[in-house]
């Protein structure tokens, strides 16, 4: 008895020096038993608001996406997936017909209908709601109730972004919604995503819990953490002492530092082109052609991604998005860097000595913006072309554009992000466009040819040959698609990070602690 | 006193009300806010229907008449990012800002005041030079490295305390060290140079020739004539650390007023900024108000007319 009692200490002891093999549950405490866990996610910033409706940056839509779904989403190459819809067609080239996915249900036990699909898509559309997606889906006319699982969106006039615009439009409970109003409602929102509402701490935390009732199946976590740390090096210090279980944007410099703890860092091309956009409407150099592409020759892309970006990101083939998008052209190259080609370019069109030009660029607002800012215009001296550079502070910068207030060149990444479509940023080239840069009559005649275009392959070949249009007026200097890199402790599976700045919360699990 | 309570209150709500003005003209020059309520992807119409929904197409008159009344009525309006009561969104995140400044200041305080008494009694020792080095050196030290650095050795490299948050007071004792150090300084100072003037006072020696301990005549006749300009410099502090933890904040991931101003004041969120400028005025005058009374408690000599 006293040798078996002997065994059994020396044999405890002995896998307590070696460590516990994965996965032998036996011996592993008992929260860490169950496949799942709780995964915690440092973001820069939260939602303003629970109500997914009415925030529209970038960091809102993960934990949106936790627990909201939209009819439809991007497949991540330039097509489109069912998500809450499960198939569509065109009744007419102004009406759209959805089917819903059956077996659906909200977090209150309410079924999803068609009833849902038309409030949630008029509240959208009801300036007074002032959702900052209403642009999006702007073009849509009514919405018709067919029966509980089937719906029609009328559009004015034949629209082919409309499910690109869809991408963004979390589907809510149109009862439950009106029940409570919406404060109530974002007191306690209800969507039919695969985690429920739990808590939410302005500028805080996000918190959410597994929805067992799941029509993909209940998911792998148990709780979701969606933790605001808006400074980078803080980021990096709660990945390094384990409070967090992913950390997102992490500065490049950063990335041997966390590897060499023993965390995996990976990086995804966001869907979001940085470019110099060269207001070439207003007179002056830019107004030349033959200038503007110089400036593309001045610049060494190359040198940007290899050396400020440390080899992240992806370089953009002479257009605004990447192979990821629909209407990427994939015959188009990047303008190689020639500054001898640039020189010439510029004296061919009436400047050999180069001209002096604004250069309005941002700090903080993209990743290594200022870095980027400051090579550019070093490189622009290089072949005559010297450029003030101006930094302007994130909130003015928008309102400056719209105003079309931002003078010669202004750094810009056009998000495309998650609807993964051409069509977004290049609606930004036309004569007449919002915060308008550039007026060329090729563009404005086949741009919105693509847009009344609802066969997405037919929409894709135009959006690609307006695509080359934009690459020979070279209204922009093309850079890169900026990165998004990210770490993840190695305790976490089946984390990933999309293109689409969404998350694969679905399939995650957190192994043992 | 209670004539001069009644002066100083209408005095603080002309203050409180011009720094409003200031702060509703200010917002008014710098922009149109309706650019960033709306995506990038929206048309002038749509533009024009969010300015119209907003009153932000009426003359200025007509806006600042508008927001006058409100505020008489103690509404802000509402957020216009948050769709919510922008003075409900002050009053939230203004107690975390609180917690955190007052900890910075009883940190500073404990620290700085038994400092600056031994640099002011050991005056010209290795002691005194001692001081006075780390006092300088902690007045320059910028909130932001200071903050990276205990991150570093605290969190990351000892694992003793979380890196980032709010909740209990583990959270709350690097943002407050760091936020600590520029008061804790300059108080450490003010102590040892009031404390240096007063010590060579007659009252002083009188003090010592009657027989006092050494203790009691610091404490309670030279501490608590030095304590005038140190309590004025701690009662500003308190008021600068409320409306300037915004880079603590931020490094620390701390759900206070300051961040909520800075995100404010970038999407042009003119009813949060005015709401929160409202507050901090208020907060401000109010601790001005109860400094000068506690003026009297010091320094009996003090009267109000």
């Amino acid at each position: 008895m006293r040798i078996l009692g002997v065994l059994l200490l020396g044999g405890a002891l002995l896998l307590a020096l070696v460590g516990t093999p994965p996965g032998s549950p036996g011996l592993m405490p008992a929260y860490a038993q169950r496949a799942g866990g709780r995964l915690v996610i440092g973001i820069g910033s939260l939602p303003n608001t629970p109500d997914p409706h009415l925030d529209s940056t970038a960091n809102a839509l993960p934990a949106y996406a936790a627990m909201f779904e939209k009819l439809v989403a991007s497949d991540g190459r330039g097509g489109i997936r069912p998500v809450l819809a499960r198939a569509w067609r065109l009744v007419d080239d102004q009406t759209w017909e959805f089917d819903l996915q059956s077996g659906v249900r909200f977090h209150n036990g309410a079924p999803l209908t068609a009833e849902d699909v038309k409030f949630t898509i008029e509240r959208v559309l009801d300036p007074n709601t002032r959702s900052p997606w209403l642009g999006r889906i702007s073009a849509i006319e009514r919405v018709e109730v067919v029966n509980p699982t089937r719906v029609r969106i009328v559009t004015r006039g034949p629209f082919g972004p409309l499910l690109q615009g869809l991408t963004v439009v979390d589907i809510l409970p149109a009862r439950y919604f009106q029940e409570r109003g919406p404060t109530g409602f974002a007191a306690a929102p209800v969507g039919t995503g695969p985690f429920q509402f739990r808590e939410w701490v302005r500028a805080d935390r996000m918190v959410f819990t597994a929805y067992p009732g799941y029509w993909r199946g209940r998911p792998r976590l148990d709780e979701v953490v969606f933790r605001a740390i808006p400074e980078d090096s803080t980021r990096v210090a709660g990945l390094e002492t384990g409070e967090l279980d992913v950390g997102l944007l992490i500065p490049p410099e950063q990335v041997e530092r966390l590897r060499g703890r023993g965390l995996e860092v990976r990086a995804v091309n966001l869907g979001q082109g940085m470019v110099v956009n060269l207001r070439a409407n207003a007179g002056g150099p830019l107004a030349n052609r033959k200038v503007r592409q110089a400036l593309n020759y001045a610049v060494d892309k190359e040198a940007i991604h290899k050396t400020i970006l440390r080899g992240y990101g992806r370089i953009l083939a002479g257009q605004v998005v990447g192979p990821d998008a629909l209407g990427h052209n994939p015959t188009l190259r990047p303008y190689p860097y020639d500054p001898q080609r640039a020189r010439q370019l510029l004296a061919e069109a009436g400047y050999p000595n180069g001209f002096e030009v604004t250069f309005n660029g941002t700090i903080g607002r993209y990743t290594k913006d200022k870095e980027i800012d400051e090579f550019i215009a070093g490189q622009l001296a290089e072949v005559g072309v010297r450029a003030r550079l101006e930094i302007v502070e994130g909130g003015v910068y928008i309102q400056r554009f719209i105003a079309r207030q931002l003078e010669g060149m202004f750094i810009w990444a056009w998000q495309y992000f998650p609807a993964m479509d051409a069509d977004l940023p290049l609606n930004f080239f036309g004569c007449r466009s919002v915060g308008s840069f550039f007026c060329s009559p090729a563009f404005d005649q086949l741009f919105p040819q693509s847009r009344a275009t609802l066969d997405p392959r037919r929409r894709a070949q135009l959006l690609q040959r307006v695509a080359r249009i934009v690459r020979e007026e070279a209204p922009a200097i093309f850079l890169v698609q900026t990165p998004g890199i990210y770490a993840v402790q190695r305790r976490v599976r089946g984390f990933e990070w999309g293109p689409d700045y969404l998350m694969s919360l679905h399939r995650t699990e957190v192994t043992g602690r | 006193m209670s004539a001069f309570v009644l002066r100083r209150l209408v005095d603080a709500l002309a203050a409180v009300l011009g720094v409003s003005t200031l702060a509703f003209l200010a917002l008014r020059l710098s922009g149109d806010p309706v650019a960033l309520l709306v995506t990038e992807y929206a048309t002038e119409a749509e533009i024009a229907r969010v300015r119209q929904v907003l009153g932000l197409d009426r003359p200025l008159w007509v806006q600042y008449a508008r927001f006058l009344g409100d505020v008489l009525r103690g509404d802000f309006g509402e957020s216009l990012r948050f769709i919510r009561p922008a003075a409900a969104l002050v009053r939230e995140t203004l107690p975390a800002t609180v917690e955190l400044a007052t900890a910075a200041l009883l940190i500073a305080v404990v620290v700085a005041v038994p400092l600056g008494i031994v640099a002011a009694l050991r005056r010209g020792t290795l002691v005194d030079g001692a001081v006075t080095v780390a006092a300088t050196v902690g007045q320059s030290m910028p909130y932001f490295w200071l903050g990276i650095l205990l991150i570093m050795l605290f969190a990351v490299r000892w694992g003793w305390l979380p890196s980032f948050g709010h909740g209990s007071w583990r959270h709350l004792v690097l943002p407050a060290v760091t936020l600590a150090m520029t008061p804790m300084a300059r108080t450490a100072r003010l102590v040892r140079s009031g404390l240096l003037e007063v010590l060579s006072q007659d009252y002083i020696r009188t003090a010592r020739a009657k027989g006092l301990a050494p203790p009691r005549v610091v404490v309670h006749h030279a501490l608590r004539n030095a304590a005038i300009p140190v309590v004025t410099i701690l009662a500003l502090d308190f008021g600068t650390l409320l409306g300037g933890a915004v880079v603590t904040e931020t490094i620390f991931a701390w759900p206070g007023v300051g961040r909520l101003i800075v995100t404010a004041i970038q999407s042009r969120d003119y009813p949060v900024v005015q709401a929160a400028v409202f507050y901090l005025a208020m907060v401000f005058v109010l601790l001005h108000l109860l400094l000068d009374l506690l003026y009297a408690r010091l320094d009996p000599r003090i009267r109000y007319q």
